[in-house]
């Protein structure tokens, strides 16, 4: 066969898939016909074949590379990801969430440690001398922490929404951050994790010494359950990616972090979703008017939720 | 084709169909692009997100649900927006598919939520070191470096889904060339019977005529002399002939000569061996 008659007789052809696949990358796929389909799947097939004549009698560049583009084409619409469903979404938080969390709880752990020492120790030297906390704060959040929490009546009345949206942006964002940075293998990470434990064990040491206790821990106690537990998550998921990097084992550096960026991913995607739910509590249930003892009481019980959640979520009878 | 030197942006990928994909990888500037044209338009939902929603204000009920709402917004803008367009709209934000590129797997497949998700997360690595003015905006500086070292042009967060930025734009056919009419084809008697150029070559000659305002004039000409010398031999054909009595062809007009003689295709010709 000659290139002027294979042109020829394959042109119609190719200006048949081109037009099929303009209306199936503009429109959604369950608007196309079964004989669309069927179409589909035999001119991309043949696309395919004619590609391979070109490439092997040469044929030219430019034909190659239409050829070619429409392949690309047809092979990016072929195996399309299915649309997402709102089962995938329930399965994640009700399965593959809490099993991969308990399957790298070595990680949450050296996090936890990250999380908790540095702020503890920091926490304390301030609770023993308030005026070391000046080290760890600037003056003007100390100044009005002691006003906030000098006032009898609630802080954010009416402010519920607002508190709510700075809540999914600010946290969300640091956990999203803290989790990303661990690829700078790990230090974006601890650097994170530290920072802002010293920031909170500063902020509770320094509260509790100007004897405001009682308000600070029954605000923090309900959302903290989520919050604190979901930033140490996504610190280990920057540490799962961090020690991919320092310790890829038999892989090359580049497929170890290939390996481990879904399952740390899963990771950080669920303490996200964490995020979310602390965001509301405390933004709505928290600084609410309700008595001490009522937010002790929920609190607690979040916290039990919380563990119960990731130590016996999805597990299967006999399995881990 | 793993052994050869790289020196182009081509990634080829084999299907389990047997076929082999040919992916041009998309470089810096072109992803730079892509990025403004992005940036702007998040600036642009932004600024109708606050236009609207400070439309509330002046209701005291409502205040806190406006801001509320533009912190959201500013959220989802900035974690969302390349996650949605790339896992909904088939690996292309807006400012993609303006600039002509896709993000596609490793393997050459569509992405999927997951790896839009991972590969969006991750520009928080990438985006380092922050410009500490006039916003702390991201300066990519960590994900030009990665891209710089591999062959794939990847930033960490395509390491890390396994994904690539692919230049995709719709290609037309083009029709084969058309060469001047006062271009005479070769005189069949002085060719050597039965003998044709490779269809490689005469590939070759077109591009060298099409590509026209890239190649400059002298390196053409070079070229056009190292084609035409063994193609006249192939030929038979003594370009040094003249019957006009005028000077000799130039090798380039040669070559569109034997462009012209054998683009049409030879009605006596008959299947080429496969």
């Amino acid at each position: 066969m000659t290139k002027a008659r294979f042109l020829a007789e394959r042109e119609p052809e190719w200006r048949k898939f081109e037009a099929l696949l303009v209306r199936s990358e503009n429109r959604r796929l369950s608007k196309l016909t079964g004989e669309d389909v069927s179409d589909f799947s035999r001119l991309f097939r043949q696309t395919c074949s004619d590609l391979a004549t070109v490439r092997s009698r040469d044929w030219g560049m430019d034909l190659e590379r239409y050829l070619n583009n429409l392949v690309t084409r047809g092979h990016n619409g072929f195996y399309r990801s299915p649309p997402g469903r709102a089962q995938a979404v329930i399965r994640f938080l009700t399965q593959t969430f809490p099993v991969r969390f308990r399957e790298n709880l070595g990680y949450f752990l050296v996090a936890l440690i990250l999380f908790t020492v540095p702020g503890g120790i920091a926490g304390t030297l301030i609770y023993q001398d308030p005026s070391q906390a000046s080290r760890f704060l600037p003056n003007e959040a100390l100044a009005r922490f002691d006003q906030m929490y000098a006032e009898r009546e609630g802080t954010s009345g009416g402010w519920q929404a607002a508190m709510a949206g700075f809540y999914v942006k600010n946290n969300v964002g640091i956990a999203f951050r803290c989790f990303a940075t661990g690829v700078l293998f790990g230090l974006g990470t601890v650097y994170f994790l530290i920072y802002n434990s010293l920031f909170i064990g500063a902020i509770a040491g320094y509260i509790t010494s100007q004897g405001h206790a009682s308000r600070f821990y029954s605000f923090t106690i309900s959302h903290g359950s989520f919050e604190l537990t979901a930033i140490v998550i996504a610190g280990a998921a920057g540490l799962i990616l961090g020690h991919g990097l320092l310790h890829p084992g038999p892989y090359r550096r580049r497929d170890a972090i290939l390996i481990r960026g879904r399952v740390s991913l899963e990771l950080a995607a669920g303490a996200g979703c964490m995020l979310l739910i602390a965001a509301v509590i405390e933004a709505f249930w928290s600084p609410s008017s309700a008595p001490n003892v009522a937010k002790y009481i929920v609190g607690s019980f979040f916290w039990i939720l919380v563990a119960l959640y990731l130590g016996f979520a999805g597990r299967t009878r006999g399995a881990s | 084709m793993e052994n050869h030197p790289r020196h182009d942006n081509l990634v080829h990928v084999e299907t389990p169909e047997n076929v082999r994909l040919t992916f041009r990888v998309a470089g810096p500037a072109l992803r730079l692009g892509a990025y403004f044209i992005d940036l702007a338009l998040r600036v642009g939902i932004f600024a109708a997100v606050l236009f609207l929603s400070s439309a509330l204000l002046p209701f005291d009920g409502l205040k806190s649900l406006s801001i509320g709402v533009i912190l959201l917004g500013h959220f989802v803008l900035e974690w969302g927006y390349g996650t949605f367009f790339e896992a909904f709209r088939n690996g292309q934000t807006p400012g993609k598919k303006a600039a002509g590129l896709r993000v596609v797997k490793v393997g050459g497949y569509p992405i999927g939520f997951l790896d839009a998700l991972l590969r969006n997360l991750l520009r928080a690595a990438d985006g380092m070191p922050l410009l500490a003015s006039p916003a702390f905006l991201p300066s990519y500086g960590l994900g030009f470096l990665a891209l710089t070292t591999n062959s794939k042009m990847q930033r960490l967060g395509d390491l890390l889904a396994g994904t690539l930025v692919v230049q995709d734009r719709p290609l037309a056919l083009r029709k084969p060339m058309l060469l001047p009419e006062e271009l005479r084809p070769l005189p069949a008697a002085r060719l050597r019977s039965g003998t044709r150029p490779p269809e490689r070559t005469l590939d070759l000659i077109a591009r060298l005529r099409t590509e026209h305002g890239r190649v400059p004039r002298a390196r053409r000409e070079e070229i056009a002399q190292i084609l035409a010398v063994p193609l006249a031999a192939r030929l038979g054909y003594e370009p040094d002939e003249n019957p006009d009595g005028k000077s000799p062809d130039s090798p380039e007009t040669f070559l569109l000569r034997v462009l012209k003689t054998f683009q049409a295709p030879h009605p006596e010709e008959t299947e080429d061996a496969p």
